[in-house]
């Protein structure tokens, strides 16, 4: 490594570990490091203001702001671009014993998350139904189908659907948390993200699919999920909205 | 390949405040900028870059690549920003000549590289590997800096002046960036902007600064600072004529605010043509 390279790497982790003395060697002076180290802090702390709105309403600013210094001294950045930033702030917040006193909040950062990842999701050409045309009837268990990149399916014991789309702009939230659970479904259509709680066999379907199951197993998880459901029309409506991107045999 | 075919006019940073406004009433603005990384990938971002492109010349800003690290290019960023220019066809693509990883870590902020031969090697193999993935030039633009390397060579316009040489890029000058410098790190302002070969000189950067802890932090928050202004004047009675963008990033003012900016810069414009 030059000395280049070394002062680099050494002025990266200065910057991100905010309780380590620099070097003289490096010949930092102190006003210009904590510039750095200022914009370090609010630049992630920002990012997730940006993409949790709603468990900033949910816990209030403060506490928010709290949350999102914890979260950003124990997760880095791994890509030059930030909208990459945030993807564990809810397998954070299930684990950080402060915010268990709300044990739905981890699922609502996560739908936020999964809403996040639709809106930046690339553009894609949906699978259509017509593309498996010559695939033989005796096959169609064995496909396997991709759900696009800004599809995704979110199966929580909390109410997060009600939760989330109560505190969106003009909604009054009216929610029964010991209602049971919700499952989510999060996608694009014509570049605005919709979220939508699904059926239980919908959700089984949309969840094994997201699994890369084949199209036999998803199904059964589908029927065994809901008594009666509807393979026919569920697999239709993956089609009609346009849910998948790819599939292979 | 020309570096940049923005006119030599003033242009606005565009923001996520002003998109609607700016689609539903056209107004007249010389041309907009954008920060690529916000448009990366596609969906609603994209399709709405692409009607802005439709009615003024865009450029494309890039604030995460990090060209100045002393590793090889990211090449998934890379690639985004490939997808990108080439749905948009922008008149200009600028990075900063900044670093921002290791091969171990990210800060996604815009680092001070040294300014030494070493690193030279390095970066312009970094700028080459990027203009020939893109398939055209990008301008680099110099940095606002609070740290520099112990060891520098050379001076910030001799290092661009030398990457230009070696690359064939063109060059981003950002006159606040210079002006804090020079406060912050005394540096020799004019001897940087002596050592900038002219004729490289895409475009060129103005914003406001604020004020921390006796640094002038380049936070884009402000209007232009009179200081900032009279360096600007002096540089296009230099140069002549050359895009000219007022950014703004923080506490965003109404999108008039940012138009009152462009036309000081456009009277400036004006002035060096009739001179000219």
């Amino acid at each position: 490594m030059t000395p280049e390279a070394r002062w680099q790497a050494e002025l990266l982790e200065l910057i991100a570990r905010q309780e380590q003395q620099p070097d003289d060697t490096l010949g930092l002076n102190a006003a210009g490091l904590a510039v750095y180290r200022n914009n370090y802090r609010l630049g992630l702390m920002d990012t997730l203001k940006m993409i949790y709105p709603v468990c900033g309403q949910i816990v209030g600013e403060e506490f928010f702001t709290g949350l999102a210094r914890e979260y950003s001294k124990r997760h880095a950045s791994h890509s030059g671009n930030l909208h990459s930033y945030g993807a564990a702030f809810g397998d954070f917040l299930q684990g950080f014993p402060p915010a268990q006193t709300l044990p739905y909040l981890a699922d609502v950062a996560r739908l936020e998350w999964a809403v996040h990842r639709s809106y930046y999701a690339i553009d894609q050409q949906p699978l259509a139904a017509t593309a498996l045309a010559d695939v033989h009837p005796d096959q169609f268990g064995q496909l396997r189908f991709t759900l696009s990149e800004s599809s995704r399916a979110l199966s929580s014991p909390w109410p997060v659907v009600t939760i989330w789309q109560g505190h969106q702009p003009g909604q009054t939230l009216n929610v029964d948390l010991e209602s049971g659970g919700e499952q989510a479904l999060v996608s694009r259509h014509a570049g605005k993200v919709r979220v939508q709680a699904q059926t239980a066999g919908m959700a089984a379907l949309l969840l094994a699919l997201q699994q890369g199951l084949l199209l036999e197993e998803a199904a059964g998880r589908a029927l065994s999920a809901e008594a009666g459901f509807d393979l026919q029309a569920g697999l239709a409506r993956l089609f009609a909205d346009g849910l998948l991107s790819h599939y292979q045999l | 390949m020309t570096h940049s075919t923005l006119p030599a006019v003033a242009g606005i940073g565009l923001r996520a405040p002003h998109y609607r406004q700016v689609l539903d009433t056209l107004p007249p603005l010389g041309w907009v900028e954008v920060h690529s990384e916000n448009f990366f990938d596609g969906g609603m971002p994209l399709a709405m870059l692409q009607r802005v492109a439709e009615h003024y010349p865009l450029s494309l800003h890039g604030v995460g690549l990090g060209l100045g690290s002393l590793v090889r290019p990211d090449g998934e960023h890379l690639a985004a920003l490939k997808r990108l220019v080439d749905a948009i066809q922008p008149a200009a693509v600028s990075e900063h000549l900044s670093f921002n990883h290791s091969a171990q870590r990210y800060v996604n902020d815009l680092l001070p590289i040294p300014y030494t031969s070493a690193a030279l090697e390095v970066i312009a193999s970094n700028v080459a590997e990027t203009q020939d993935a893109l398939g055209r030039p990008v301008l680099l633009e110099n940095l606002s800096s609070y740290v520099e390397y112990p060891g520098n060579e050379m001076n910030e316009g001799e290092f661009l002046a030398e990457l230009v040489k070696r690359t064939g890029c063109g060059l981003l000058l950002d006159v606040n960036n210079l002006y804090v410098n020079g406060i912050n790190l005394g540096t020799d302002v004019q001897a940087v902007l002596a050592a900038l070969p002219a004729a490289a000189i895409g475009e060129i950067h103005l914003a406001g600064y604020s004020e921390r802890d006796g640094m002038l932090v380049d936070t884009h928050s402000q209007p232009v600072h009179p200081g900032v202004w009279q360096l600007y004047g002096q540089v296009i009675k230099q140069l002549g004529p050359r895009p000219t963008l007022i950014e703004w990033d923080l506490d965003i003012p109404p999108l008039d605010t940012l138009q009152a900016e462009a036309a000081k810069a456009d009277t400036i414009l004006q002035g060096a043509r009739h001179d000219a």
